[in-house]
């Protein structure tokens, strides 16, 4: 059952892991922090049978201590059998060395070109990877027979950026695509107007411009997503995702507003003459 | 010969071609939809024995090595795609060609909802 639109009108205990589905032995269940920085993390934990899938599990220095602890609190860490890492920002993914610690056998989802930077947080000489394609055909089988499907989000700010789409709750988890940096930060969206205030700012200063927020939109729009799941911010339920993909598509950003006056659609025409 | 499955492909599949429904085990019983011009039509005895072959292959190899379960043939060319699942229980296949403006991602996961129903 998706337990979003529920936790909406009431607010969990965000001291605590919080269940955002659970039916036929497929769990996802919010992990993140609750540190009082609008810059705040939102870790999330895939369980299907023996597997056990960690998303963008934070920071080293501020986020390992209590997203171990809420995992700690549906099963031991060392369980996690795969981390996925959507883009390789130290507040995204630092910690990696220490989960590896706990489970050196576990497996990392992620991009090549976010592999090849991993390393520089101090990985052990022998990791096992899972290379997501920028042929967006790479999928993890679970043992219920559904996928998580692995999908680039190009330039979404990393130039190989990724997200994930869990096939059987429909829960697209998007890094930080969707991401918000909020002060009075809430888990679930109930005002859309004003949330779309606070993301905003970030894909503004973040994003390299709006052909590739739309790109992005609307190679994800046909899926049925039940939820946006970013890394920073709060999780968009199911009825605002097609407020938010199309406020996404249209939104100026980057490079877009650093050159507004257009030079480069400029020279590009002057090429062409 | 058109299967039900074809104006659901057509009608939900930004870039569609052709679409083919065929069965390993009798290749005349293929069945052929083309949106326009380019039809798999032109190529079902070579499909039918490609996609054999990558069943052959694929059973030879997991025999000897846990290849996992596989998931489809992608023959990806710069203006297009042809993306096939197979259904090794009933032994059936769908076969989509899209032109490269389409949305490859998608269609990988409407082929897993649709190999479902071909073979329930």
């Amino acid at each position: 059952m998706n337990r979003i639109d529920q936790l909406a009108t009431s607010p969990p205990n965000v001291r605590e892991p919080v269940c955002l589905y659970d039916d036929n032995g497929h769990q996802v269940y919010w992990v993140g922090s609750a540190e009082e920085s609008p810059f705040r993390c939102n870790a999330y934990l895939i369980v299907n049978g023996d597997m056990a899938i960690l998303l963008d599990p934070g920071s080293a220095s501020h986020h390992f201590e209590q997203v171990s602890h809420r995992v700690s609190c549906i099963l031991p860490p060392e369980e996690v059998t795969h981390i996925v890492a959507h883009h390789q920002d130290a507040d995204v993914i630092s910690s990696l060395p220490k989960w590896i610690e706990l489970n050196p056998e576990l497996v990392v989802v992620t991009t090549p070109r976010t592999r090849v930077l991993l390393p520089y947080f101090g990985l052990p000489d022998k990791v096992n990877w899972l290379d997501v394609s920028p042929n967006d055909n790479t999928v993890l089988e679970l043992p219920n027979g559904q996928v998580l499907a692995f999908f680039t989000a190009p330039f979404l700010h990393f130039p190989e950026a990724c997200v994930t789409f869990d096939e059987t709750t429909g829960f697209l988890y998007t890094g930080d695509v969707g991401a918000a940096i909020e002060k009075d930060w809430q888990l679930v969206v109930t005002d859309w107007d004003a949330h779309w205030q606070t993301m905003v700012p970030f894909h503004v200063f973040y994003m390299a411009n709006n052909r590739a927020l739309k790109g992005f939109v609307d190679k994800m729009r046909p899926f049925p997503i039940k939820a946006i799941l970013p890394q920073h911010g709060s999780v968009i339920p199911e009825g605002m995702v097609s407020q938010a993909l199309d406020a996404l598509a249209g939104l100026p950003c980057g490079i877009d507003l650093l050159y507004s006056d257009g030079n480069l659609q400029r020279a590009a025409k002057s090429l062409l003459r | 010969m058109s299967h039900p499955l074809f104006a659901q492909i057509e009608r939900e599949m930004p870039g569609y071609l052709s679409a083919a429904i065929g069965s390993l085990d009798n290749s005349s019983a293929m069945s052929v939809h083309a949106a326009g011009g380019l039809s798999l039509d032109e190529a079902a005895a070579p499909l039918v024995a490609m996609v054999k072959a990558y069943t052959d292959t694929y059973e030879a190899l997991g025999g000897r090595i846990d290849m996992g379960s596989n998931d489809e043939v992608l023959i990806s060319a710069s203006k297009g795609y042809l993306l096939i699942k197979v259904d090794h229980r009933s032994r059936r296949f769908i076969a989509v060609l899209l032109s490269s403006n389409g949305n490859i991602g998608f269609l990988r996961f409407q082929l897993r909802t649709w190999i479902r129903k071909l073979s329930a």
